[in-house]
């Protein structure tokens, strides 16, 4: 019996056989053919191609379901990939003219077709480029012959994938498998194991150090999505404890799908506002299935990727408001301005040469050096407000002055289209994200101007702590329960309640079950979180009492450490449930 | 062979999303197809070409279509140009 810890990215628990995946590097060697035998390497090559598209096909029928458009064009894109012509003919004429083998040949062409990729001034394709080397592996897994794990299963068979990591193409070996669980030494929970995992609404844990050196394939093994716990060769008694969580799981999950169109009040009748954040229009559906009470973060930038390389015009922005508008009516929308650079995106209008974006030309300091390109997402925004219920939110201000600058755009917005005769909502709510501390230590000057606070925790805790998120190095030191976060977060609630006026808070943190309390206790009247995660949060808050909250800030804000501040919690939280 | 002229009319010219469809429908057909500028020729049926070709909006492109299911190719290609690959607008 080994346990082992990482990090649980979807929810749930499983019990099954485990199937070990290795991402091997497959030694590409390069032999001599002789002329004759060449038009049965090129026939190989063929085969192992269409082998191939056939995985990538049967993944993408799989995913149908249950994943969104944006996400299956990117198997299209796979598809069309290994369909083009250029990449066979390329091998074939390196097989045909140099007499070498296939797998060597198919290199070389693989080799052209992501320096072709990258050349073209395409972003879309330009990303796919790199997930070309990952297609690359699975064909020339194929040329090193029939792949054995596609035959193994059984019916009535539960596997738990373990791997190292997993990407498209190791996933693509998977969609016959009756799979129940994934765990991988690697991965965050951005990777594509968790979306995948989340998905398809199996557990899945990441980050499991050890986890492929002490696996052997063909073992019983436990994956608790919930504590994010693999248990590999459980005792019995083990095993039916984990039968009963499991089965427990169930039940909970079918209790609070029950509840999703009841708001969420603490025990003593604060109503907390459970939001949505989202990104593109097709995740509407499945945030109002959870009970989201509208959105309090739409990430305009998707609709600005979805465009590149050009940019959306005022009746793009008009288009996609408009519809999420309609949609939550009569719940609040929350549109995000711009917030383009940084580390997660890219578009053509960006300085590709900044040495550090991050704290560079981003956000709202982008949108006030290109003014055409704010305003006219700012009119798109004024033209779909008529139902009343659109907020606009200025990402990353920094300084007052900024946000003076970005309301003169506004009202000037305002008064063209007021000239024009077109319909608006003149008092459109305006909040700002307070994501860099000194926006957040400052917040008292922003208070009586500002609709609303909206808490981008995410970044905060980035330029707080100093951490770089995507740096494993120092990853571990990214923590929303250190107590430097927890006073800034206080110092923004105790501002707005001066003047009236709401937190939400619409990070990482908001979904985070164990920062729930604490964001009750601050004051933050409204958390926006990731569709999947509503439910869970709505029922949390449900068994929490406010007047407890609050005492257990007052401790946390003493607190000297993350660790104690989590202490607290966990003695909070335990004791209101005995 | 046939072949026909037509203009590309979407917005954003033959870009990541409507080259992709472009290919798609090129590679349900056994029929050659190649689409040419007035600087550059491509296989339809390949998204490195497609993309290479970087057609802007207002392009006259020139669709080259032979093989047995030619007609029916070509009829769908010009479709999809000109309902500027259903992107609206």
């Amino acid at each position: 019996m080994t346990r082992l810890t990482g990090t649980p990215v979807s929810p749930g628990i499983a019990i099954g056989t485990s199937q070990i995946i290795l991402v091997q590097e497959i030694p590409v060697v390069k032999t001599s053919i002789a002329p004759e035998a060449a038009s049965g390497e090129v026939e190989r090559l063929r085969r192992a191609l269409q082998a191939t598209i056939g995985d990538v096909e049967n993944l993408k029928e799989r995913a149908r379901s249950r994943l969104s458009e944006d996400f299956l064009a990117i198997f299209d894109a796979h598809v069309i990939i290994l369909k083009d012509p250029a990449l066979l003919r390329g091998a074939k004429a390196r097989i045909e003219r140099s007499g070498v083998n296939a797998e060597y040949a198919l290199q070389g062409s693989i080799q052209d077709m992501v320096r072709g990729l990258m050349a073209t001034d395409d972003p879309y394709f330009q990303e796919r480029a790199m997930d070309v080397e990952g297609l690359h592996r699975r064909v020339q897994q194929h040329l090193a012959g029939p792949l054995p794990e596609k035959t193994t299963w059984t019916s009535g068979e539960r596997v738990v994938i373990l791997a190292d990591t997993l990407t498209p193409s190791e996933t693509s070996t998977l969609h016959n498998a009756p799979i129940v669980a994934f765990a991988t030494e690697h991965g965050a929970r951005t990777s594509h194991t968790a979306i995948i995992a989340r998905s398809l609404e199996i557990p899945a844990v990441v980050g499991v150090k050890g986890l492929t050196k002490t696996a052997e394939s063909h073992g019983t093994v436990i994956v608790d999505g919930l504590e994010g716990l693999v248990i590999l060769n459980p005792s019995e008694a083990e095993l039916a404890e984990y039968e009963r969580r499991a089965e427990a799981y169930q039940r909970h999950r079918k209790a609070i799908l029950g509840q999703a169109r009841k708001e969420a009040r603490t025990v003593d009748g604060t109503l907390i506002r459970v939001t949505a954040n989202l990104d593109l229009t097709d995740e509407i559906g499945s945030a109002l299935a959870a009970g989201a009470s509208g959105v309090g973060l739409y990430r305009s930038e998707f609709l600005f990727l979805d465009h590149s390389p050009a940019l959306p015009s005022e009746e793009d922005h008009l288009g996609y408001y408009d519809r999420i508008a309609q949609a939550f009516y009569p719940h609040r929308v929350v549109i995000r301005t711009l917030d383009l650079g940084g580390e997660k995106y890219f578009h053509a209008v960006l300085d590709r040469t900044e040495r550090n974006p991050v704290l560079g030309v981003r956000a709202i300091r982008f949108c006030l050096r290109q003014p055409e390109i704010f305003r006219t997402q700012l009119k798109g925004i004024l033209r779909a407000s008529k139902r009343k219920n659109l907020a606009i939110l200025f990402p990353m201000i920094t300084t007052l002055q900024e946000y003076q600058q970005a309301s003169d755009h506004l009202e000037a917005c305002k008064r063209e289209l007021e000239a024009d005769g077109v319909p608006f909502d003149e008092h459109i709510p305006v909040g700002i994200m307070v994501e860099v501390p000194s926006c957040a230590l400052t917040a008292e000057a922003y208070a009586p101007l500002v609709d609303f606070f909206s808490i981008g925790t995410n970044d905060l805790i980035q330029y707080l702590l100093a951490i770089d998120r995507n740096n494993d190095s120092v990853a571990h030191l990214y923590d929303p329960m250190h107590p430097a976060v927890l006073k800034c977060i206080a110092h923004v609630c105790d501002a707005a309640s001066a003047e009236g006026k709401p937190v939400t808070v619409c990070g990482e943190a908001a979904a985070d079950p164990m920062m729930t309390p604490l964001l009750v206790g601050l004051g933050v009247t409204e958390l926006s979180m990731t569709p999947s995660s509503i439910l869970e949060v709505k029922n949390h808050i449900r068994n929490l009492s406010l007047r407890a909250c609050q005492k257990l800030v007052k401790k946390a804000l003493k607190a000297r450490t993350g660790v104690e501040v989590a202490d607290l919690v966990k003695t909070a939280v335990g004791g209101a449930k005995g | 062979m046939i072949r026909k002229e037509v203009t590309v009319c979407n917005r954003l010219g033959l870009h990541a999303r409507a080259a992709a469809k472009l290919v798609q429908i090129a590679n349900q057909f056994q029929a050659q197809v190649s689409l040419t500028t007035n600087q550059m020729c491509a296989d339809a049926k390949s998204i490195l070409g497609v993309l290479t070709l970087a057609a802007a909006k207002d392009t006259p492109l020139i669709i080259e279509v032979d093989g047995p299911d030619e007609a029916e190719a070509l009829s769908q290609i010009e479709h999809l140009i000109q309902d500027r690959f259903g992107e609206g607008e």
